[in-house]
């Protein structure tokens, strides 16, 4: 083995890597304040544009129910006729929060519409699930909607299932607000 | 090397997916659709041509025995600022590649170009070798994406071109990547041996550069 000079192969190295570390550390710092954007509250632009349509009115008409909310619930709101539009994920079979959904309802607890805004199920199988023909059997229901009220598409199992959960789960915050 | 010929190495003959087979995973992963492959190319190039510069003007400072923690701190970083910038002003982009943007930091194109390029060459060599690179990623990403994307799902950047019950989903999905990989990557070696018969030996292997092996004629 050949001589280890403290000075050379010890400490000069770690410096120089303490200094390299030093310097990035410092420049990610700085460019994530420049990027750094506070969290909106309340409901996305994107979903209330889509509860806005499903409720047939504008994002402006809407208030927001202010709360602790649960169960993936992102945010929920109110029209002045007392209908309301809950946010929420759900999670379906690429894992958690795979679904995010928008579950529209009127004043008496029945499902006005709803709206699948993004999504992780897989493509052409998961996916089917989003389609009107499986949505559009929701619209009238309402309290708990069982599985066999509606037609599962075959394949999509997880999915439908997701899908069904989070409208309960919806229909319940929109019947306690 | 002149620096014409470092520039068009990563473009076809030294490819950094086609030739030299290095960043397989996101190359699998995000070319499901073009526009994902544009933007993973994009950030690729940028931290490529940034840690390439970087390294190659520190390489008289950084000491031997910690040059890949340093290289590797130093791509760490640019690949967080790149990461930071795409939320911030790409937020579409940065929810589409997911965590294959922070997986960068892990690509062997970028560490492989570190140490067998930059380490050794001059600051514009690298900065160039490194665009190139980049480049030649980003077309392999593009050419991958636009096959999946038009046989796999009736669409080119998001364009329908034809039904979907026409497309064969199947190239979409995981297993369907390395179908269309390994096809594009037999018909670039027809071509590219096409293009240089005859003159093989280490002089014409793409990565020459980094083989330990001594020369052969």
């Amino acid at each position: 083995m050949k001589n280890i000079k403290p000075l050379n192969d010890i400490v000069k190295p770690s410096l120089v890597l303490v200094l390299v570390a030093a310097v990035v550390a410092g420049a990610v710092m700085s460019v994530y304040r420049l990027t750094y954007e506070e969290p909106a509250d309340g409901m996305p632009e994107e979903a209330g544009i889509a509860a806005a349509e499903l409720l047939g009115t504008t994002p402006e008409n809407f208030t927001e129910i202010p709360g602790e909310y649960s169960d993936g619930i992102i945010a929920a709101v109110r029209t002045e006729n007392k209908s309301v539009a809950v946010n929420l994920t759900v999670s379906g079979y690429s894992g958690e929060d795979s679904i995010d959904m928008v579950v529209a309802a009127s004043p008496d607890g029945k499902i006005i519409g709803l709206r699948i805004l993004k999504s992780r199920e897989t493509p052409n199988i998961g996916t089917k699930a989003f389609e009107p023909e499986f949505l559009d059997q929701f619209s009238g229901k309402s309290k708990t909607v069982e599985r066999s009220d509606v037609d599962i598409v075959s394949g999509a199992t997880i999915t439908c299932d997701a899908v069904l959960e989070g409208i309960n789960i919806a229909l319940s915050a929109a019947d306690k607000i | 090397m002149s620096f014409l010929k470092t520039f068009t190495n990563g473009l076809l003959k030294g490819n950094p997916v086609l030739a030299m087979l290095l960043g397989m995973c996101p190359v699998l992963a995000i070319t499901t659709t073009v526009i994902n492959g544009i933007g993973m190319g994009a950030a690729t190039i940028f931290v490529l041509v940034c840690s390439n510069t970087v390294i190659s003007s520190l390489k008289s400072i950084i000491p031997k025995q910690i040059r890949l923690p340093a290289f590797i701190v130093i791509i760490a970083g640019f690949v967080t600022i790149c990461g930071f910038l795409l939320a911030r002003y790409f937020p579409d982009i940065d929810k589409a590649l997911g965590v294959f943007i922070p997986l960068i930091t892990v690509n062997c194109i970028i560490l492989g170009r570190a140490e067998s390029f930059a380490s050794k060459n001059s600051v514009a060599k690298s900065a160039l070798d490194g665009l190139g690179m980049g480049i030649g990623f980003t077309g392999a990403l593009i050419l991958i994406g636009s096959v999946r994307e038009i046989f796999g799902n009736g669409s080119w950047m998001g364009i329908n071109l034809f039904s979907r019950d026409a497309a064969v989903s199947f190239l979409t999905h995981p297993a369907g990547a390395f179908f269309v990989l390994g096809i594009i990557i037999a018909v670039t070696n027809i071509l590219t041996k096409k293009m240089s018969a005859e003159k093989t030996g280490c002089k014409e292997c793409p990565v020459s550069d980094a083989c330990g092996k001594k020369e052969e004629s």
